[in-house]
């Protein structure tokens, strides 16, 4: 019985001098991974001075009976313009050039806003840059930032108090040729989630202006 | 004179200068711009704004460096924030500051969420359940629903999505618009809690003094303050911009000092000069000193009436003590040149002295009745001083006088041959001064009293230009009106601040007010009452048409719960004390005041009264809607820029006028009692009506306004014209004409010297000091040596 429990201690032991030694290690053998992950990401992304997109919205929401669909196109102008438009079920915009944005909702009247004075807004793109400006590794004050384990993909875990209490986790997965966001999702700290699926890129497209200015796509 | 009387008189004359120097010893002297301000009226106006914070306030903007704009955009914002920080910490902790603001309290946010939240009801007036109504009606009800659908599932939704569960009507959206309310005219976004410009390179900080900033000497040490704060705490590539009274005070009281260290030194050169020249004799400058031992005991009885001394009144009352150097200057040269023993001589003298100063005296005593502080201590001063610097001159002078010098110089010779017997006289003098009098005559009705201070405002360039980056970076700030209400209680002053801002609401937009975001009790359980009754009516079938819309839209039964759960709560009144008292005090501060003590019983000053302000732009209302309002709401009182300024203009237009006609009455009276003739009187005033015409035709030539600073000096000059008309007079009279002319002469010159240099200053008040002067006493003493004469005819009687 003795040398049983004996035995057991000088594994515990051996199992924590193991943790010890290996575990730094082994942190920074991912910390290594993860960097040379983002560059290779970030090195595609130079490439890319503007995108356009579909993508499939999925909210699954407490408030919601069941989850919505909602279906739509992203257009970006790195390293500051972006359209957001949903198209169905219900049609929606959410445009922003520099800092000025605008947002129409059905027929109401367009709503023009400022990021720099709205900290809803500022949050929001934030959020969006996040998710797709690529340049991840200029997040990393913003973010814990680690690397799925299939290498596919990145974890975002917010590290200011305000974003935390809203977003708990960011998984952003990549298209192993383009490494463009192929699926994002976004875990609320509520429970909440909402899944984006993006396809059909066309990289570098030559987009006109008036797409950052105004709802009306024409 | 033997040694002993010299002795007991000069002993005499420092003893009453000692004892005076003794009285004055702890003299506690205002260096405030103020004091030239009328009081009654217009100071308790100035009470109210000085006690809203607005003479002593100072905003600071903190800017990105002068750089291009891409240099800007590429500084980070991070170190404007942290300057406007730190700049901000160090204000708060300095005793010069009270009040700073440069970040709303972080729990700002939170605290307007939860706490008017829950008291929403009470902040809702019959225009919000008008708007809330027409939300309410038609198909508004699914709108509001399809777009809380739409925006929970756009990207904003995921930040939103407790707000519109709690408020999917945007309730709240009304009261917060009220924010805008609070901000008047400055275009300020806030961003984190700091007060930004829209173009986010500026920050905005404001505090105010515990000093006063109208005060050059406090203000100096204020700014070092200052200086010491931006040096420790602004990182590189960030700068700060002041703008407030405060440049203001400095730029004029640096103005003053640099004038007078460059002119004074030039102006004592000049006297020392022509004194030496025109005595020729080491003892005048002894003779000019006399007068101004009476300084010491001249403040010494102001003191007896006045606990504190404006520097301005002091300043000028010495000034004007050197009215009475002239009669040193009359003494001296009659003893010493005239020809007759010195106790006819003395008699001679006595009756033109003693006239002199009389008739100086009466224009210093109608001065005592002015409405403006600084001038009656100016007068008390002035009456004090030429009093005894008159005695003084009377007992020492003679003392001075060792020998009779009788030999005329060239100058002197020159004067009385031009003054007495040059053909000139009748042919160019008479026409000459016949055609100043008439332009004069035409010039003066041509001219306008400009009672605005801001003239005597130095003019900077850099301040003009600070000023102007400052409002390109925070809006134009125009002209505004302020509306006062006072209470004994908070809820006494809020009940008036709500009649005012509904007389207004009606009219303009625009005005910076609390009154929305603060209303008063009564306001408060009125709006709740309408706001219970406006649910009574609606509550059932509102319930059942949005639960069905929502569940129809794709929403879960629960999913506006808070919502519902906060529509069937009891709605409450908020305590304003509890809400001054929040985060949200900064937001307040600059329109509220509360007593700074507890208040124990019933207000006996002003200052244990609630004040709060409303702020009008006075672009957007009349003259007629303010007046109105303060007629009509007791205990409200209307403060407008362009009314104050006009209203001190007249008071300062009206005393001005009163004072000299009293003035130039007295006199008038005083020499007809005394010359008993009409032509005599004529030659007695015509350096006066020379005096007068140049100035105004001088200010016609140029300015065409008759400001403050010309009047007063316009009162010396016309006092020193009169003397120099009695002296010439009575000189012919008396047969001591030769000496006269040259004594005349002597003082007009020194004063010219004296003053005249001051014609080069950069301040704007100096200059019209220096130009009237020149202007004046230029015309007075010609007409005194060749018109008074003419007119005065009969040279035999003058001793020739």
């Amino acid at each position: 019985m003795w040398c049983s429990v004996q035995a057991g201690r000088q594994l515990m032991a051996l199992f924590f001098f193991i943790i010890f030694i290996f575990f730094p290690f082994a942190d920074s053998c991912r910390a290594d991974e993860l960097a040379a992950f983002l560059k290779k990401v970030e090195e595609k992304a130079v490439t890319v001075t503007s995108f356009s997109c579909a993508f499939k919205q999925e909210r699954h929401l407490s408030i919601f009976s069941k989850p919505v669909l909602f279906y739509g196109n992203l257009t970006i102008v790195r390293p500051d313009r972006l359209r957001w438009e949903f198209n169905k079920p219900l049609g929606s915009v959410l445009v922003l050039d520099g800092s000025q944005g605008l947002r129409c909702s059905g027929n109401s009247k367009p709503q023009k806003f400022d990021i720099t004075g709205n900290p809803v807004m500022r949050i929001v793109f934030r959020q969006l840059w996040a998710w797709m400006n690529g340049e991840y590794s200029r997040m990393r004050e913003a973010y814990d930032i680690s690397l799925l384990s299939d290498k596919t993909g990145i974890v975002l875990h917010p590290l200011e108090k305000a974003m935390a209490s809203v977003v708990s986790t960011i998984i952003i997965l990549f298209d192993s040729t383009t490494l463009q966001p192929v699926n994002v999702e976004i875990h609320e700290s509520s429970g909440d989630k909402t899944l984006l699926q993006f396809s059909d890129y066309i990289l570098n497209p030559s987009v006109n202006r008036a797409l950052f200015t105004q709802c009306s796509s024409q | 004179m033997n040694t002993k009387a010299v002795l007991i008189r000069w002993s005499l004359v420092l003893i009453v200068t000692m004892v005076g120097a003794f009285l004055a010893r702890d003299v506690d002297l205002r260096e405030d711009a103020l004091d030239l301000l009328p009081s009654g009226a217009v100071e308790q106006d100035f009470t109210l704004l000085a006690r809203l914070g607005l003479v002593n306030r100072i905003f600071i903007s903190i800017d990105k460096a002068a750089m291009g704009e891409k240099q800007k955009q590429k500084l980070p914002d991070k170190e404007l924030l942290s300057s406007a920080e730190s700049v901000g910490k160090a204000f708060s902790a300095s005793p010069f500051f009270k009040q700073v603001f440069y970040r709303l309290p972080e729990e700002t946010n939170r605290f307007l969420y939860d706490q008017l939240w829950h008291h929403l009801p009470a902040f809702l007036g019959p225009a919000d359940l008008r708007e809330i109504e027409g939300l309410l009606a038609g198909d508004g009800l699914n709108k509001a629903l399809i777009d809380n659908f739409v925006l929970l599932n756009s990207v904003p939704g995921i930040a939103l999505k407790e707000q519109i569960r709690r408020d999917p009507l945007g309730f709240f959206n009304l009261v917060m618009k009220r924010l805008e309310n609070l901000r008047g005219e400055i275009a300020v976004e806030v961003r984190d809690g700091y007060f930004l410009s829209k173009n986010g390179n500026s920050c905005l900080l404001w505090a105010e003094s515990t000093v006063s900033l109208t005060d050059s000497q406090t203000a100096e040490k204020v700014q070092q303050e200052i200086d010491r704060i931006l040096d420790e705490n602004l990182t590189p590539g960030i700068e700060a911009r002041i703008i407030g009274s405060l440049p203001h005070t400095l730029a004029n009281a640096r103005t003053v000092r640099s004038d007078l260290q460059r002119l004074l030194p030039l102006a004592l050169a000049g006297l020392v000069i022509l004194f030496l020249v025109a005595f020729r004799d080491l003892r005048a400058l002894l003779v000019v000193m006399v007068p101004f031992l009476a300084a010491p005991a001249a403040l010494g009885v102001v003191m007896l009436f006045h606990d504190t001394v404006s520097a301005i009144a002091l300043g000028f009352g010495i000034v004007l003590l050197g009215i009475s150097v002239d009669f040193a200057i009359h003494l001296f040269m009659g003893l010493s040149r005239g020809e007759d023993s010195r106790d006819n001589l003395l008699r001679k003298l006595q009756r033109p002295i003693l006239l002199a100063t009389a008739s100086t005296l009466s224009v210093f005593m109608v001065l005592l009745f002015s409405q403006v502080p600084s001038h009656r201590q100016m007068a008390l001063l002035a009456i004090a001083g030429i009093s005894l610097a008159s005695a003084f001159a009377w007992f020492l002078i003679p003392t001075l006088v060792k020998n009779k010098n009788r030999s005329n110089n060239s100058a002197h010779i020159l004067l009385s041959r031009l003054s007495f017997s040059s053909p000139l006289r009748n042919f160019v003098a008479i026409p000459l001064w016949l055609l100043l009098v008439v332009s004069g005559l035409f010039a003066w009705p041509q001219l306008r009293y400009n009672g605005d201070l801001k003239t005597f405002d130095v003019s900077d360039p850099r301040i003009a230009s600070q000023e102007k980056k400052f409002y390109e970076s925070w809006g134009r700030k125009g002209e505004q009106s302020f509306i006062f209400s006072t209470g004994k209680s908070l809820s006494e002053a809020l009940e008036k601040n709500d009649y005012i801002n509904e007389a207004l609401q009606a009219r303009i937009s625009g005005y910076q007010t609390i009154a929305f975001l603060l209303p008063s009790p009564v306001t408060q359980l009125r709006n709740i009452a309408n706001w219970k009754a406006f649910w009574k009516m609606r509550h059932t079938s509102f319930m059942h048409d949005f639960q069905n819309g929502a569940i129809e839209l794709g929403f879960s039964s629960i999913a506006f719960k808070p919502f519902f759960d906060w529509l069937a709560f009891e709605p409450e009144p908020i305590s304003p004390e509890n809400f001054v008292n929040s985060p949200l005090a900064p937001i307040f501060a600059t329109l509220l005041r509360v007593p700074e003590h507890d208040v124990t019983g019933e207000p006996t000053k002003d200052e244990d009264l609630y004040l709060v302000a409303t702020v009008v732009p006075e672009s957007q209302v009349s003259e007629e809607i303010l007046s109105a309002i303060e007629e009509k709401i007791p205990g409200v009182k209307v403060l407008s820029n362009a009314s104050w300024r006009e209203r001190v203009e007249n008071l300062l237009r009206k005393d001005i006028i009163r004072l000299s006609g009293a003035a130039a009455l007295l006199v008038f009276c005083m020499i007809i009692c005394f010359f008993r003739s009409g032509r005599v009187v004529l030659a007695v005033l015509a350096p006066v009506l020379s005096a007068l015409s140049a100035m105004a035709v001088f200010d016609l030539l140029t300015t065409r306004d008759l400001n403050l600073m010309h009047v007063l000096m316009g009162i010396m000059v016309i006092g020193l014209s009169v003397d120099y008309g009695i002296f010439m007079v009575c000189a012919m009279q008396e047969g001591i004409s030769k000496t006269t002319v040259l004594a005349v002469s002597t003082c007009a010159a020194s004063t010219l010297v004296g003053f005249g240099v001051l014609a080069f200053a950069v301040h704007p008040v100096l200059q019209s000091l220096g130009v009237t002067v020149l202007a004046g006493i230029g015309a007075a003493w010609p007409t005194a040596l060749l018109v008074t004469p003419v007119l005065l005819g009969n040279p035999e009687r003058a001793g020739e």
